[in-house]
């Protein structure tokens, strides 16, 4: 029998709210209130409650914990990720997968740890004014993170499907690592993405929130935060609406909660349209700018023998060979990965239809998959995207995929089948609607070099999304300082992927993680002096 | 209803016409967005047919339960629009909208009707708006695709064919 720290604690009396099932009008006090749950919001709770003060939490996703996670795509998109995980760029041409559940991402992330990288800190402090951010000044922060949600070596070995990049990779003389896992007692299931069912996963849903919980403070959720109340240039209260049945259908009652000091968390889409439906002060139109992706590639190969990458831990190999191939602010850089394969989202992934996907799916116990995340952000030609309201005022991306972008995916694809081939693979399938599969290397790279890859033909991916509200230390290139807090409004900050001035260029939960952190405590401190 | 169809319909031929890569036509301020249980049955025999020329050999040859098959690939779909935002469900009303108007799924490239179609013709329709280079009707097919192949291999019985086992039972 598994515990279920979340039930338990309920069952002890946490402070939690479904606000869908109110029958009316709530309004509650804090002295901090915090929206989103997430990698940001989840530790700001934390360091936050520690230091004695009154913390709400606003989550529009809802509360679901291990008892609820059957390892089921059909209930885990719905129920935990960003619109059913089919949450997409204005031109539907990157798919975003971003969670939306209390832990926001955390809970449905596939454990992959890695600190900031130091060109993109450098980057950041030469491009952006944000001088503070040594490796040695965040190596700290990140100690902290890394013990709390106990980022360890994985020891046991990689999964066939992670094996492939490895095996392939030292072949051909590119360097392959392992990845480092925020999990306690893994049960090795490879069922990551879709909540962890043992808990072992260390995400925000069974760390910081509930340490949060179990000293005193309100987790609201299903609520939607509306917009941002300002009085006299600071803001006095957040209005949120409570949200009705498991999808975006809202209701009449409405939230209220007023703090001494506002933490806006809720990811790089979400938290910026709540400050643009707000209308923040925004002197420079900097807000919603930016917007990074990690625009990924996907290359399927038939490995003529067992792969089965639905089991074993998801993400354990990877590759930063190709981050360091050019300078980081020459073409574009790109990580190599490798995802979980499961039936819903290789289905909609793989491309083709009728005998020729029918096929493609009927090989899945046999099928590697190998993916390339592009570091966006560091180019004149890699602006990112904006964030837009749409007409009921929620969010939209527009992020168009241009030449720039273009050139690294051509070059990403090539590595990947590259590396395939290698590993003995007798089939690789670029993921592009015109490419049918290759049977040599020779024929990939012949077959990719005369292939213009275009948006919606060729497949981008994104479970990576940040920057919108970025920090810089002038207050005319970005929204935050570099403590998180708002350029132009004294009680607001952000604290989330949204601040990053570009991409990361590795998953980014524990550069989230390790930032929060920081700037939470310095919040905690300035709240104590007044 | 028939004057909101109206206004995709000048909208969308207009944008088709004239070659332009443009997004899926969206009505201001017509009310709230219809859940996903109204839009799949006012287009279930469009999305069955649809359904049957992506899936191919994935369903059923018997044709009973072939039939069965797509009516639960429909009603899936169905849930799965329920749960998506407002605007999101109106895009896709409006594109079964669209289809559901000979004039305008002609101009898309498929000029037979829904119910009892000619599945192969279904699936050569279906192959343009893929290949087109016009960014509605690429839109068109991955939405169509998604939903449906999607909705389908949601569902455990279609699994065993795949190679799939499904989770592991926990202790």
């Amino acid at each position: 029998m598994i515990n279920d720290p979340i039930r338990e604690g309920l069952a002890k009396g946490w402070l939690h709210i479904d606000a869908s099932q109110l029958g009316k009008d709530a309004t509650l006090e804090a002295d901090v209130c915090i929206i989103g749950t997430g990698a940001g919001g989840g530790i700001a709770a934390d360091v936050l409650s520690d230091t004695g003060l009154k913390v709400v939490m606003i989550e529009e996703g809802m509360l679901r914990s291990s008892t609820d996670f059957r390892m089921l795509e059909s209930e885990a998109y719905p129920t935990l990720y960003q619109e059913s995980a089919s949450r997409k760029t204005a031109d539907k041409a990157i798919n975003i997968l971003q969670g939306r559940t209390v832990g926001g991402s955390t809970t449905v992330n596939w454990t992959t740890s890695f600190r900031t990288p130091s060109p993109t800190l450098k980057f950041w402090r030469e491009r952006f004014g944000l001088t503070e951010l040594t490796d040695e000044h965040m190596g700290e922060w990140f100690k902290l993170a890394e013990k709390l949600v106990n980022i360890t070596d994985w020891a046991v070995p990689p999964n066939e499907n992670n094996a492939v990049l490895e095996r392939g990779g030292n072949k051909l003389g590119i360097k392959v690592e392992r990845i480092r896992r925020n999990v306690k007692g893994c049960y090795n299931l490879g069922y990551c993405g879709m909540g962890c069912p043992t808990n072992a996963k260390q995400s925000m849903l069974v760390t910081t929130i509930p340490a949060a919980l179990s000293r005193g403070a309100v987790l609201v959720s299903r609520a939607r935060a509306e917009k941002l109340v300002f009085t006299g240039g600071r803001v006095s209260s957040v209005d949120c609406v409570a949200m009705q049945g498991t999808g975006y259908e809202v209701g009449n009652v409405r939230v209220r909660v007023t703090a001494k000091h506002f933490i806006v968390a809720g990811g790089a889409i979400n938290s910026p349209a709540l400050l643009m439906r707000s209308k923040t002060p925004d002197p420079f139109g900097r807000l919603g700018r930016r917007t990074f992706l990690h625009p990924s590639l996907v290359s399927g190969a038939d490995m003529g023998n067992k792969v089965e990458g639905w089991q074993g831990a998801p993400q354990t190999t990877y590759s930063d060979h190709y981050l360091g191939t050019h300078a980081i602010d020459g073409p574009m850089g790109f990580k190599l990965e490798v995802p979980p394969v499961h039936p819903v989202l290789y289905a909609i992934t793989v491309n083709g239809m009728s005998e020729h996907h029918r096929a493609r799916i009927t090989n899945m116990p046999n099928t590697q998959v190998t993916i390339a995340l592009c570091r966006d952000g560091f180019h004149a030609d890699s602006e990112g995207g904006n964030v837009k309201l749409l007409g009921d005022g929620f969010p939209q991306l527009e992020y168009k995929l241009n030449g720039y972008f273009f050139d690294a995916a051509k070059r990403a694809l090539l590595a990947m089948a590259e590396i395939q081939f290698a590993a003995g693979a007798k089939e690789v399938f670029p993921v592009d609607e015109r490419i049918s599969g290759y049977r040599t290397w020779a024929e990939a790279k012949a077959g990719l070099a005369a292939l213009d890859l275009r948006p919606l033909s060729t497949r981008v991916a994104s479970a990576h999304v940040m920057g919108g509200c970025t920090m810089a230390k002038d207050e005319k290139e970005g929204v935050v300082n570099v403590y998180g807090r708002h350029h132009q409004v004294e009680n607001l900050s952000v604290m989330d992927g949204s601040v990053f001035p570009t991409s990361i260029g590795a998953n980014p939960q524990l550069s989230v993680y390790g930032l929060a952190w920081r700037n939470a405590a310095r919040l905690a401190g300035d709240m104590r002096r007044g | 209803m028939w004057s909101r169809r109206r206004v995709i319909f000048v909208g969308v031929v207009g944008a088709v016409a004239a070659g332009a890569a443009v997004m899926l036509p969206r009505l201001a301020g017509s009310g709230g967005a219809p859940a996903g249980t109204t839009v799949v049955a006012e287009h279930a025999d469009m999305l069955r047919a649809v359904a049957a020329a992506l899936l191919g050999s994935a369903l059923p040859a018997d044709a009973e339960a072939r039939g069965r098959e797509l009516s639960r690939v429909v009603t899936a779909t169905g849930a799965l629009i329920t749960n998506l935002p407002p605007l999101t469900r109106k895009e896709i009303a409006d594109l079964f909208g669209l289809l559901a108007l000979k004039p305008a799924r002609v101009l898309l490239g498929y000029s037979g009707d829904w119910a009892g179609a000619d599945i192969p013709a279904v699936a050569t329709f279906l192959g343009g708006l893929r290949d087109s280079s016009i960014g509605l009707k690429q839109q068109a097919y991955f939405a169509l695709h998604d939903l449906l192949i999607g909705s389908f291999y949601a569902e455990p019985s279609t699994w065993a064919a795949t190679g799939y086992p499904g989770p592991p039972k926990l202790a």
